[in-house]
């Protein structure tokens, strides 16, 4: 311990060796004053001799220090001293960081929790979903079909394994109503290939896949519910639709995603339809690829074999293509886009914070020259000055980096409501050690942004001028005019910055508010949609369904404050959409045709009247539009001009809902009105209407219900009713089509409200940190702006000379700002619907904009500095 | 950084001369300076104030001891003193001095045929 005894003795050492070289000078000058010498000739002389004092007593005192250590404490010490001695400066480059720096803490924490934590798969890497898309639909990403897959599995080398599945939706009975439970039919591989081990019990063996097998895998949440986190669980029954099956295994808590949030697993046991028929492209796919094998070596595989496949079996797989995407893009690809693009958003706010504080390093520094150069006086060499500056600067950063952290913790919870819920893992966001150790990264990155440069300009000393300026002459010296030099390029750097912020914000803004504006189509205030299931088990015939739904629709337009009461297959704006094939009397002439696709929905009587879409021509369907007698369909208008080809179609013949291969003809009967998506610019979508009560098959309806008064407060009427008629019948997805479309401006909304924040900030930031360079400049041409006027220049003359001045700075700033933007905002044209990443008004009005704004940043100084007396102003230095 | 300023003739020496010097007798600093420098002939120029360092390093090496007293002159300072560790040092550090210089005349003299 003797190095503690050290550490406290040492103030005792330090004045002894205080006191010890002062006896010393003072036992020299005393025999240099013996030897005739004056006193003060004596005293220089002694110093001569001795040498620097200071450096001196400094080099004996670091004898007894941890060197590196001990000097970094003293210049925190100082550089925290001198920090506490200009309050003000500090609390706004730490606020200003803070700022900036907690804004990307915020974001990181999102991207951390939603794209770069590992999905907790083993091996995920090798882990492929394979989709396909066909030229027929528009949908991004369709199934296979179970022969396709066998095809996929002998052909396709690169894959080590595929294991189809399936979602599925189940009835799950118990106390009260039965419940409805989403889950998914698994392989015995599924498992094993995702490397997910039970918490409690087994996964599914080979023998469980049989038909007949009724055995069930609990998912954490459904287990929790339902057994309260009893591992007894295991071995009890449950009943699935009707029948009992047995739990075998309880699964561990996943992650919030699609793809790992389902509540139960069964088993797959295909049909004798998806074993025999390609049509069916309906099974999602997990493959793992061999070891060694790459994505592209398989996707190559399975276009050769798609090609092959619609060459063999033109009628279900010409137009196919399969596409292998890795598990991690396909669960969270998505999500990607956007958050990069939210984090490149933050990253200019950080820069354009560094930009402001640089400045405010740089006039500091102007402020304190004086002090550094007797610091250079006094021995302290330019490295000792710039540690003293980067110790400050680091100082200030991390504190910005304590401030970043409590607003990313503070705004938290307002960042998880503002983001849509469907971004996967979004319910994960928190404040753990990758986020701390992100955001002390950035405050470095931070300190070294805004700090090196003024700090290598600051420490740069000329101790003579330094001293003897003493106050004059501003930008006269290199020094100054490097200064002048790097202000005026964080100017430029902070316009481009806000430039392409601003331009950003303002397409998310602008894309948002086009969305908001779509008309639909139809009336979506005092709606609801309320889903009806009809599993197999309960209707085997279709018939029963409709009557229901008929008998459900009369006792529901009965309840005082239903409008009108109708069901459909889908809706308009709901989260399905359903198409089919159809042919006209044109197309079955035109032989080069290939199958045609409508969207197509069958829904009740009395559709149309609730939602409130128009209807132009003919009627609505009724109770006579039975099975048995002609098919009857009603046609949108977009169906109408585009394959009709004139608005008088009531009355043509349509071929549409086959019932098997061959072609059925019915009539239209009607003509409605176009329904929209939010997609603003999206062309309206043929659409083709059936009545539910021709309808081949159900698995469920969407009722809907206009409403007087507030919709939800009507729904524990219609939910009694449909009670009455059925008491085990579970009513799901309970929701207003106001709250649908909120749903649905979600990625929208968030997107354009946060761009929106962050813009602004950028924009304050940018603002303030311009205004100040442009005032610190105008100020330092005051006495040039004196020696004009006294000489007769014109205010006006002056004035202008100031802001040209400004407006070139700004000029390149923006101009460089346009140029980034327009290469960056591509990136966004993804997530921009109704406008484009590049569209000219946005982009203008941000460079005008931001030109007056500087100017006015300019002008604000310049006219102060012109109503000082030339006097004043000359003699001010 | 501080400039490394010529505090050493060579890393050591001075430390050298300041033990070998106070193993004679204990001494001052003001004193200690006098007595190197004359005893060098004044060929040796030392900045007075490069030996306080030197002595702060052997007083933390424990091969000093030093004390506040009295001075002939009447003033109050600090008396250095070698301690035994500082003898023994000084004795290893001669002899390794000694086969250094010993080497560096070997080579520096021209070789007679």
């Amino acid at each position: 311990m003797r190095w503690v005894k050290k550490l406290f003795s040492r103030r005792r050492i330090y004045s002894d060796l205080s006191a010890e070289i002062r006896e010393h000078l003072e036992e020299r000058i005393a025999e240099l004053v013996d030897g005739g010498m004056s006193r003060k000739e004596a005293a220089a002389a002694a110093r001569r001799e001795f040498g620097n004092v200071t450096l001196v007593e400094e080099d004996s005192r670091e004898v007894w220090r941890w060197p590196t250590l001990e000097n970094l404490i003293i210049d925190v010490r100082y550089g925290w001293r001198s920090l506490r001695k200009s309050p003000g400066f500090t609390a706004v480059v730490v606020l200003t960081l803070a700022l900036g720096i907690g804004a990307n803490t915020a974001i990181f924490s999102v991207v951390e929790a939603v794209l770069l934590k590992p999905l907790p798969f083993a091996d995920a890497s090798r882990l492929v979903d394979i989709g396909s898309r066909s030229t027929l639909f528009d949908f991004e990403h369709l199934g296979v079909s179970l022969p396709d897959l066998a095809d996929i599995r002998a052909n396709v080398p690169a894959f080590s394994a595929v294991s189809p599945y399936q979602s599925s939706s189940m009835e799950l009975a118990g106390e009260g109503k039965p419940q409805r439970v989403e889950g998914a039919d698994i392989s015995e591989d599924f498992f094993p290939l995702l490397g997910i081990k039970p918490l409690y019990g087994r996964t599914f063996g080979a023998s469980d896949v049989q038909p007949g097998s009724h055995n069930v895998i609990l998912g954490h949440a459904l287990w929790r519910d339902r057994f309260g986190g009893n591992r007894n669980a295991i071995g009890e029954s449950i009943r699935l639709d009707g029948q009992p099956y047995t739990v075998i295994g309880v699964m561990p808590e996943l992650p919030h995603t699609d793809f790992t949030s389902e509540q139960l697993w069964t088993t797959f046991i295909p049909t004798q339809e998806q074993l025999t028929s390609r049509q069916n492209h309906d099974l999602s796919v997990l493959a793992q690829l061999k070891p060694g094998a790459t994505l592209e070596q398989a996707q190559n595989e399975l276009d050769v074999l798609a090609l092959r496949l619609a060459g063999a079996y033109p009628d279900a797989d010409k137009g196919w293509t399969l596409h292998a995407t890795s598990l991690k893009k396909f669960i969270l690809g998505y999500a990607r886009t956007p958050l990069l693009i939210l984090f490149c958003a933050v990253g200019f706010v950080l820069l354009i914070a560094c930009a402001n504080v640089s400045n405010l390093f740089l006039s500091r520094g102007w402020a304190r020259r004086r002090e550094f150069a007797i610091r250079t006086a006094i021995g302290a060499t330019r490295g000792a000055l710039l540690r003293q500056l980067a110790v400050e600067s680091l100082l200030v950063s991390l504190l910005g980096g304590v401030g970043a952290f409590l607003i990313a913790t503070w705004t938290m919870s307002g960042l998880r409501a503002i983001l849509p819920p469907e971004i996967p893992r979004v319910q994960d966001i928190r404040m753990e050690s990758h986020v701390v150790w992100f955001t002390l990264a950035a405050s470095l990155l931070a300190a070294v942004l805004s700090g090196l440069a003024p700090a290598l300009l600051n420490s740069r000393q000329d101790v003579s001028t330094a001293i003897k300026e003493s106050g004059t002459g501003f930008g006269s010296n290199a020094s100054g005019r490097s200064h002048n030099f790097l202000r005026q390029l964080l100017v430029v750097g902070e316009m481009a910055l806000a430039v392409v912020l601003l331009v950003g914000a303002l397409l998310a803004v602008q894309s948002f508010a086009r969305i908001v504006r779509v008309n639909p189509g139809f009336r979506p205030d005092h709606l609801v949609t309320i889903r009806i299931d009809f599993p197999k088990f309960r209707f085997a015939q279709v018939d029963r369904a409709v009557d229901f739904i008929q008998q459900v629709l009369d006792s529901s337009r009965a309840i005082p404050g239903v409008e009108a009461a109708s069901a459909g297959l889908v809706f308009p704006l709901g989260d399905a959409v359903s198409e089919s094939t159809f042919e006209t009397e044109q197309s079955v002439k035109d032989q080069n045709s290939s199958r045609r696709m409508a969207r197509m929905n069958l829904v009740a009587p009395d559709f149309f009247r609730a939602f409130g879409i128009p209807l132009i021509a003919g009627r609505d369907f009724n109770g006579d539009d039975r099975k048995g007698k002609t098919p009857v369909f009603i046609v949108n208008e977009a169906m109408a001009r585009k394959y009709f080809g004139s608005p008088d179609v009531v009355g043509k013949r349509l071929s549409a809902l086959r019932d098997s291969n061959k072609t059925v003809w019915g009539q239209i009967v009607g003509e409605v009105g176009n329904v929209h998506d939010l997609n603003p610019g999206a062309e309206p979508k043929p659409e083709i209407y059936g009545p539910l009560s021709q309808a081949h098959a159900a698995a469920g309806v969407y009722l809907v219900v206009r409403t007087g008064p507030e919709p939800m407060t009507i729904v524990p009427a219609i939910q009694e009713q449909i009670w009455k008629l059925d008491k085990d019948r579970p009513v799901t997805s309970i929701k207003t089509i106001d709250a649908q479309i909120q749903e649905d401006d979600g990625p929208a909304r968030s997107q354009s409200v946060l761009l929106g924040i962050f813009g602004a900030l950028g924009f304050l930031l940018a603002l303030v940190g311009v205004y100040g360079v442009m005032s610190y400049l105008v100020s330092q041409q005051t006495r040039e702006i004196g020696i004009r006027m006294a000489l007769g220049a014109e205010r006006a003359q002056v004035l202008r000379m100031v802001i040209v001045h400004g407006l070139k700075l700004t000029v390149a700033g923006v101009v460089i700002g346009i140029g980034a933007a327009l290469v960056l905002t591509r990136y966004m044209s993804s997530l921009l619907l109704g406008i484009s990443a590049s569209d000219p008004l946005t982009f203008a009005g941000v460079a005008v904009l931001l030109t007056f704004v500087a100017v006015g940043a300019c002008f604000v100084p310049a006219s102060r500095a012109m109503r000082v007396d030339p006097m004043v102003s000359l003699r001010y230095e | 950084m501080r400039k490394p300023e010529q505090r050493d003739l060579f890393p050591g020496a001075l430390e050298m001369m300041i033990l070998r010097t106070l193993k004679r007798q204990p001494l001052h600093g003001y004193a200690l300076a006098l007595h190197i420098k004359r005893a060098s002939n004044d060929l040796l120029q030392i900045e007075e104030g490069s030996l306080y360092p030197a002595l702060q390093r052997l007083l933390k090496e424990e091969l000093l001891k030093a004390e506040w007293g009295i001075s002939s002159t009447n003033r109050r300072v600090r008396i250095y003193k070698l301690t035994p560790a500082g003898a023994k040092h000084l004795k290893r550090e001669i002899s390794k001095f000694e086969m250094m210089f010993e080497g560096i005349t070997r080579v520096l003299t021209p070789v007679k045929s």
